[in-house]
Order: C-alpha cells, then structure tokens, then sequence
C-alpha cells in the first residue's frame, strides 16, 4: 500500500482534487479520502465500500 | 513504383483498467482516472469510445461522474437511487479535428431522445487530457469508478 498526494486544481467546475502523480501500473485499487490517494498492491486487503 | 501504405482505421484501446478508482469521505470533485487522448489520433472524421462501469452507495444522495475532456464536462452522469452503472460515451468528429457531436443524453446510448444535437469544439490535433470524476453530495457515501475502456476509430 502506497499514498499519493493530492493536488487542487480549477477548472469550468470549480476547484477539484486530482493525484499528484500517475497511478503506478500495479494498482488493484484506488480510493481517495479528500487528503490523499491510498493505492492498494497486490497482497494488500481491499477495503469494501458500500 | 509501388508504395504501400499501412491505415489503421479499426477500433484502437487506449487505456483500459479493471483497478477500482473511489472516492469517500469529500464533498470535493475528484479525479478517478485520466488519459492522454495523443494529438491528430482520431483525424478529422474520427470517434472516441468511452466505454465504463461505475458503484455507489446506494441511497438518495446525488453522486455525479464527470467525463471531460480538458478540464470541460462533456457529459455528467448523476445518480441517485441506484448502485450500478454502465455507460458508454461516443465523441465524433466532424470533418475536423476542432468540431465534434456527441448524443446529448447521459441516458441513451442507442436509441432516441429529445435532446438537441450538441457541436464541441476541442482541438484534437493536440494532446488532451481526458478525465473521469466523481463527486458526492454527502461524503459519507461512496462512488467507484469500477472499469473503463477508451478506444479511439481513427479516420
């Protein structure tokens, strides 16, 4: 498991979060809490959302 | 003499993901996955295919997917009431690489609707940056932006 620092941009919407950097290839998840990006690798434990 | 010359004007991927992208605990638009569409792929006559799969918590509050292109929302999917979604997006140039329509409909794919005809006019001659987003009303809900496939026919 890894983080990504967000980065807040504007555009025709308004301001939004976006990753600082690229997703890394070997992702099996990604999930964003309005601070930061947590990626999950494999063998990491996926959370659930519902 | 001869010169042969290889077109390519068949379905090309893209991108593609399976990886499950989601957002929770914002109110805050957030980009779930971006793809450089490469400047002149389509061509003047060309169509981007954006093809996805999408999960929310299933309740009243509106969660909204964004798909834009150049920081511009082409197309807003709200829900609200449901979990899953599939939709599918097709951009389509017209003749040139800065004009394009699309069916104005975030719930037709095929078929018809009283929407009126939509013209664009993203330059497509240069790189763009196409975009997927997601952005709750109450953030204790969630939304995921399960799989997506873009492909562009060039021509």
């Amino acid at each position: 498991m890894k983080t990504i620092a967000i980065v807040t941009t504007a555009d025709a919407d308004g301001e939004h979060i976006a990753p600082a950097a690229p997703f890394p290839a070997n992702a099996i998840a990604i999930q964003c809490d309005g601070t930061k990006y947590t990626v999950y690798e494999p063998g990491d434990t996926v959370p659930v959302l519902s | 003499m001869l010169r042969a010359q290889a077109t390519r004007n068949g379905p090309i991927t893209l991108a593609q993901s399976g990886v499950a992208s989601s957002v929770t605990g914002t109110t805050a638009e957030t980009t779930l996955a971006s793809v450089t569409i490469p400047g002149g792929m389509m061509g003047v006559n060309g169509v981007l295919r954006v093809t996805f799969l999408t999960n929310n918590t299933n309740n009243v509050n509106s969660k909204t997917f964004r798909l834009k292109i150049g920081g511009v929302t082409v197309m807003p999917y709200t829900y609200g009431g449901s979990a899953q979604a599939q939709q599918m997006f097709i951009l389509r140039n017209r003749g040139a690489q800065n004009v394009q329509t699309f069916l104005n409909s975030n719930a037709v794919v095929f078929g018809t609707t009283t929407a009126t005809t939509v013209n664009t006019n993203f330059d497509m001659s240069v790189d763009q940056v196409l975009s997927i987003t997601g952005q709750l009303a109450v953030g204790t809900d969630s939304m995921t932006l399960e799989s997506y496939t873009v492909e562009v026919l060039p021509a």
